[in-house]
């Protein structure tokens, strides 16, 4: 293949063969932090397999970028993909995406506690921050997480409490609900008598 | 399947136990006490094991078939069964019986202090949850391979059957087949010297070309609830049934599913059970379309010290061509050449074929004689009948909990290295991965509340 650009990235992702769509997001882990917007935006508006091969290849970037000795790629990774997952225009599964890619790469120091915040209060999103924070365990992860405990309520506290424990917090209340069972079935043991 | 023909008589079983108790002693450590299961309020030697079944599709009723032979000797009765699938749930409340409770949401099975022991049939990404939190409700486990999908998970389960003290086994059954036996007595004695490789082979993983679009689920899944421990996406029906499988996330592709047998019998045989690689090089093809993100082909080595040896996956590989069988062999016909393992030792080779329920080995393992004075090996009666035995005297299984999440960290690793596209550095002591940072990270997958270890 010659010399991947982003344009070129992209124009073979737009291709009908499905082997020169793979090939294509396949090498995308060079291109870094600049093709992700274009590939989000493709992930967004591409047809059902286009749209597929562009969000692979955002994960080949954070693949490529996490590698030991790539520092200089991975920092710009992380904070395109920080501007991203506050963009609200994105498909809210993509951005649910970035935020599982983030704890893939981020360092813990690069957590910006008073941005993480509202995303881990984040009705869509906030379920899936609580897992990439516990996923990073640091001091700043952590810290969001106890000022989310603090801020949230209901279910999403007692997720957040359970998630504080994994981190080796100790928290008393909510007690966690792992094993209580919840959900009831209408099918009745077939030939049972009533 | 031959290694389920044993339709044990109460008496014929409980000599068994008697002389796997010796055996397992030879071998391998008790890991239970009788007495603590006795003072958990576990069944005595005469009473029956009463089992729920967590998952009734495919797999989950096959099982149940499995249990046919333990049941029909009085040794187990069958008190509930669990799915998320309300159609499947009903089918299985027809083929267990009446008797069998009948729930969607497992967590009603554990807190029921009536059941001895769970069989756990459900996709893989359930494996580790549902083993844990089994093992926390002191319940005896019967648990599908792969035993996990994360490094993590993996620990917890290991840790939670420890502190409470439960008989676990491993769904990887090739290891209580008869051939197996017989392939392990003939390693073991050195027909062909030092093993230094063992390369398994495997046909490639599908590719999903039906271009489906996400969609509501159908009314009769709880989708939340198939979900479980996954982060949450919308409903595509090419997440299930069966083609779990093909997710790295949910079923791990080949290398989970047949990986978790093939190379099962070579830790067992080759006596490496709790010993792991040092390196994990993994390249593969992902599929060209679709929704499944397993490799498509596929190639994985694994590289061991003290002793040295080599292990490799191989998505086509080398397929070794099935021998011609009468069907009278212990093993009866080879029914899935498809997959194997070559054994190469400093004096010769020795091939196995298929490596689960159905496990065959050459022609000149079958016929081998052992000498006077040559080694035994541990011979299971059964997948099922040996983890009962495990239940009742406290006898360490044949594929443990320890040694089922052994096996499913080669297939981790090796889909981890694959999905990184680099080689990991792993410590077998610590059971780590050093020097990777990322691929640290992805040792632990936090799952989704409240379906969390």
């Amino acid at each position: 293949m010659e010399q991947l650009t982003v344009e070129k990235l992209i124009e073979l992702l737009k291709s009908s063969d499905p082997f020169v769509r793979r090939d294509a997001w396949l090498a995308a882990g060079p291109l870094g932090a600049s093709a992700l917007r274009p590939l989000a935006d493709l992930a967004t508006t591409g047809e059902l397999e286009i749209s597929r091969a562009a969000n692979r290849g955002m994960w080949q970037i954070v693949r490529y970028v996490g590698a030991p000795g790539r520092e200089e790629f991975r920092r710009p990774v992380v904070e395109t993909l920080g501007e991203m997952v506050g963009d609200t225009r994105l498909p809210v599964q993509l951005r649910r995406d970035i935020v599982w890619m983030l704890s893939e790469i981020i360092k813990d120091e690069e957590i910006d506690q008073a941005s993480a915040l509202p995303l881990l209060l984040d009705a869509d999103l906030g379920e899936d921050v609580r897992m990439a924070l516990q996923r990073v365990a640091g001091p700043n992860a952590i810290g969001v997480l106890k000022a989310g405990f603090a801020q949230s309520q209901g279910e999403h506290r007692t997720a957040i409490a359970c998630s504080l424990r994994k981190c080796g917090i100790a928290i008393d209340e909510p007690p966690c609900p792992k094993l209580v069972p919840r959900k009831t079935t209408a099918v009745k043991p077939v030939g049972r008598d009533a | 399947m031959p290694g389920h023909q044993n339709r044990v008589k109460r008496r014929d079983f409980l000599k068994t136990a008697g002389l796997g108790v010796a055996a397992g002693t030879a071998a391998i450590p008790d890991l239970i006490s009788p007495r603590a299961l006795a003072s958990n309020g576990k069944p005595g030697a005469n009473e029956r094991i009463r089992v729920a079944h967590i998952g009734m599709g495919g797999r989950g009723r096959g099982l149940y078939g499995e249990m046919r032979g333990l049941r029909e000797a009085g040794l187990c009765e069958h008190v509930a069964v669990c799915d998320v699938d309300d159609k499947r749930l009903e089918e299985a409340s027809k083929i267990v019986g009446p008797q069998a409770d009948v729930y969607r949401d497992y967590r009603y099975i554990l807190e029921r202090k009536d059941v001895d022991a769970v069989v756990i049939a459900t996709p893989d990404h359930w494996h580790g949850v549902q083993f844990v939190h089994a093992a926390e409700c002191g319940k005896h486990i019967y648990c599908e391979k792969p035993a996990c999908c994360t490094i993590e998970e993996g620990k917890a389960m290991i840790e939670a059957a420890r502190r409470n003290k439960i008989a676990s086994q491993i769904g990887s059954q090739g290891r209580s087949q008869p051939e197996a036996y017989l392939a392990h007595r003939y390693l073991v004695n050195g027909n062909i010297g030092r093993v230094y490789r063992v390369d398994c082979w495997h046909y490639p993983s599908p590719v999903d070309k039906s271009h489906t679009p996400d969609s509501d689920p159908p009314p009769e899944l709880d989708w939340d609830l198939w979900l479980g421990p996954l982060r949450w996406r919308p409903y595509n029906k090419r997440y299930l049934h069966g083609v779990f499988r093909w997710l790295l996330e949910s079923g791990g592709g080949q290398i989970r599913d047949r990986g978790a047998h093939v190379m099962s019998c070579a830790m067992w045989w080759l006596g490496a059970d709790g010993t792991g690689p040092v390196e994990v090089e993994a390249t593969g093809t992902p599929p060209e379309e679709g929704l499944w993100d397993s490799c498509v082909e596929m190639k994985v080595t694994y590289v061991f010290k003290n002793p040295d040896w080599i292990l490799t996956w191989n998505q086509p590989g080398e397929p070794v061509p099935p021998e011609e069988r009468t069907g009278k062999e212990p093993g009866g016909k080879i029914l899935r050449p498809g997959y194997g393992a070559v054994y190469r030792g400093e004096k010769g080779t020795m091939v196995h074929w298929g490596g689960d329920g159905g496990t065959w080995v050459e022609k000149k393992v079958r016929e081998w004689v052992p000498p006077p004075g040559a080694k035994d090996v541990y011979k299971s009666p059964g997948h099922f009948e040996d983890w009962f035995e495990g239940i009742r005297i406290g006898k360490k299984t044949i594929m443990n909990v320890e040694a089922g999440v052994g096996v499913a960290f080669l297939c981790i690793l090796g889909n981890l290295s694959y999905m990184l596209g680099r080689k990991l550095h792993w410590d077998p002591v610590k059971q780590e991965i050093i020097g990777d940072e990322q691929a640290r990270r992805l040792m632990v997958r936090p799952q989704r509340h409240p379906y969390h270890l």
